[in-house]
This record gives C-alpha cells, structure tokens and sequence, in this order.
C-alpha cells in the first residue's frame, strides 16, 4: 500500500486497530510524515469550511420560490374553504377550540384574508421523529432552541414567544429578514419544532390569494406571551 | 416516516454545499439544486423509501451536473454586444472583504478534474465516507481514495501557490 492511501486511511479513520497503531508509531518517528498529516488535516478543514460558506447565502429567488412551494404542497391543507369530510374540516375542527380565528381562517370566510398556510401534516399527525424545519436553507428549529426574540441570526429574527395554554407547548413567531413580508409560526412537539403556519403577501408564485400576517396573530391570540425571562429560561433549557 | 417533500427539503443544505463545491459559484449551485429538486419531484414514484434520500438526491445532482457540463461544452460562448463581458463575472452573492479566503478555496476546486471534485465535495465538505461516496459515484472505494488523494495535492499546491493559508 502506496503512502498516499496509507495516509488516506487514516485521515478517513479507515485504519483498523493494529495498522492505526502502526501509523501512529511512524508519525512520531518521521518528522516530515507528521508534518505532511497536519498539512493535510489543515487542508482538509479549509476546504469544509469554503463549501459550508454558501450556508450563509440566502437561497436565489427562483430557488427559494421552489422551496416555498414545496413547503406549501407538502402539507396536508392549504389555505382554502374546506370540503365536508375532507382533510380541511378536520384540522378546523382540531384548532377550533385552540384557536377559533385559525379555524375561521380555514373556513368558508377565508376569501376575507386567505393566506398560504403550511400545516405540516407529519409534524400534527404523524410519527415522532421530525425532519428539522427547514426554510431558505436556515434550521428554523434548532434556531428556535437557541435565539432569544429581536436577535437576527442567519437571516432570521424571531419577534415573539407564546405558551400555548392547552398543552403547555411553546410557539415562536418568526421573519426571514430578506423577506420582511412574510411570518411564520412554529409550536414545540415534544422535542421537535413543526411549522404551524407560514404567510406570504400576494405576488409569489405561490401565494395567488395574497396575505397579510392576520393569520399569525389569530393563532397566539389566545396564548399567552413569554416573558423575556421565561423566554431565556425555555432557551436554557432547550440548549441544554 | 416523514413525507418525501420534507425528506428533500431537509436535505436543502447539504445540496447546496455539493452543489456549490461541483460549481464554483452560489448562482449555479442554487440553480443545480433547483433542477436536482425538480427532478427528484418528476422521480418521486422511482424512490425506494428503503435507500438514503440524500444518496438518491445526490446521484441525480451528479448527473444534472454531468448533463450541464456536456452541454455546455456543446454550446458555443455568445457575447451580448450591448453588454459585453470582459472578464468572468464576479458572484453577485459574494461578500466584498470577509470570505476572500474562501472564494480563493472554491475556485481552486472548480479547477479541478470533475471526478476529483465530486469527490472533494461528497468526502470533504459534506462528509461522507468513502464507502458512502462510491456508492454515490458508482466507483470502488479505492478509486474515491486515489482521486482524493490527487485532489489533495493539487489543491494543497494551488492554494499554497495563491497565499491561502491552510
């Protein structure tokens, strides 16, 4: 085995025991061969670090149209009147006592402020293992665990924190800061983060009822705002 | 099981480093990563839910990326005469001051041989193993170590020769 793969190996961990242990022998005894690792090492991290910088680029407008629109057909409702026995009815009448504006918004008056909404239907309904939720790139969930309300963090500010009353759940209201115009509300589900709703003003490609941020507000309308103390503790918390 | 949307979008962050490391530039990878998406979403029904979504997601991201390649190899360079480009057009996302180092790191691996990229990008930046990678590029894991470790050296030279730390 040439020197080359022998030093890919081991900078893979590919090495079993024994010829990790040979190696390791040999780096303390060829100054030049230790040195050639920690070049390599050193490179290694530059090279990561260069690929992970484009996490800080905000997604290009016709991707984060595509993205967003995933968002929306991937739920199980959208913001439209709903159907006797149909998925909408449903989730009106699974929100209704929690929230009796969210239930208005799914119903037939919802010509009066419609709005793109992304219940994810796995986040309410479905097994406890959650994807994290994503938007324009950014972890909204494991933001939602660690910044406080008014601090912007890739891209993102959270405006607020609720305790929801029936289940002692916590929600958090959020902005894209490249995107001013649109909210977003995500709940705690146990452990995990689902995003209960999402706004966008008229115009997108996806959004052809036109918003406004009504629809946030009628859902922490009946919860009851964080302090900031109470804030920083659930942080705490959650971060640990 | 999560649905297959939140499955991709999940993946979002990872596809745009793959992508970005096999382009060179932000505006190309998010528009890699947008046909990959859209192609995955024209494949749903051809996913088996029992492989890796994000094997599946990157298969199709190389091969979208091999296509690219190949046809615009086939096209010819048109230059708009009302607006003529001189030079290569900077990344409109790029930072003025604070990623210089970077952009230098991802220009270098964009010249590199497009096997040995592939494989910077799966092994170094989104770090799989090698096992993982040749089973993305469908090669044998001795053939991932030998491109990386080519790529290694020419990337250790090119930086070194550009002042790039390492």
């Amino acid at each position: 085995m040439s020197i080359d793969i022998l030093v890919e190996r081991y900078l893979a961990g590919d090495l079993n025991p024994e010829e990790h242990h040979a190696f390791a022998v040999r780096l303390e005894e060829d100054a030049d061969l230790k040195r050639k690792v920690l070049d390599l090492q050193a490179l290694d991290a530059t090279l990561r670090a260069a690929g992970h910088s484009i996490d800080d680029v905000p997604l290009s407008p016709q991707l984060q149209a595509l993205v967003d629109e995933m968002h929306l057909e991937g739920s199980d409702v959208q913001a439209m009147p709903p159907r006797a026995n149909s998925v909408g009815t449903w989730i009106s009448a699974f929100f209704g006592p929690r929230s009796p504006a969210m239930a208005l918004g799914f119903g037939a008056a919802a010509t009066a402020c419609v709005v793109a909404v992304a219940v994810f239907g796995a986040g309410w309904f479905g097994p406890p293992v959650r994807p994290p939720v994503m938007m324009a790139g950014v972890n909204i969930s494991k933001l939602a665990d660690q910044v406080a309300s008014g601090t912007q963090q890739h891209g993102v500010v959270f405006s607020g924190s609720f305790a929801r009353a029936d289940d002692d759940g916590i929600c958090r209201v959020f902005q894209l800061v490249a995107k001013p115009e649109a909210q977003g509300l995500v709940c705690t589900k146990g452990a995990d983060w689902t995003l209960v709703a999402y706004t966008q003003r008229p115009g997108s490609s996806y959004a052809p009822a036109g918003t406004d941020n009504d629809l946030i507000d009628a859902y922490v309308a009946p919860m009851t705002p964080l302090s900031q103390a109470q804030e920083d503790s659930f942080i705490a918390k959650r971060g640990q | 099981m999560p649905d297959f949307t939140s499955q991709l979008l999940s993946r979002l962050p990872q596809m745009r480093r793959f992508a970005y490391t096999l382009t060179g530039n932000t505006t190309d990878a998010d528009d890699l990563v947008q046909i990959c998406l859209e192609k995955a979403l024209r494949k749903s029904s051809q996913f088996d839910g029992a492989q890796d979504v994000q094997h599946w997601l990157f298969k199709i991201m190389r091969n979208a990326f091999i296509d690219q390649t190949r046809a615009q190899a086939r096209t010819p360079d048109f230059v708009d005469l009302d607006h003529p480009v001189s030079a290569a057009q900077p990344d409109p996302s790029a930072k003025p001051d604070d990623d210089l180092g970077h952009r230098d790191v991802i220009t270098a691996i964009s010249k590199l041989p497009e096997d040995q990229r592939m494989v910077v990008a799966l092994v170094l930046v989104n770090g799989h193993s090698y096992e993982e990678a040749a089973d993305i590029l469908s090669v044998p894991k001795g053939t991932i170590m030998s491109r990386l470790s080519r790529a290694r050296h020419r990337l250790g030279e090119a930086l070194a020769s550009h002042g790039v730390s390492v």
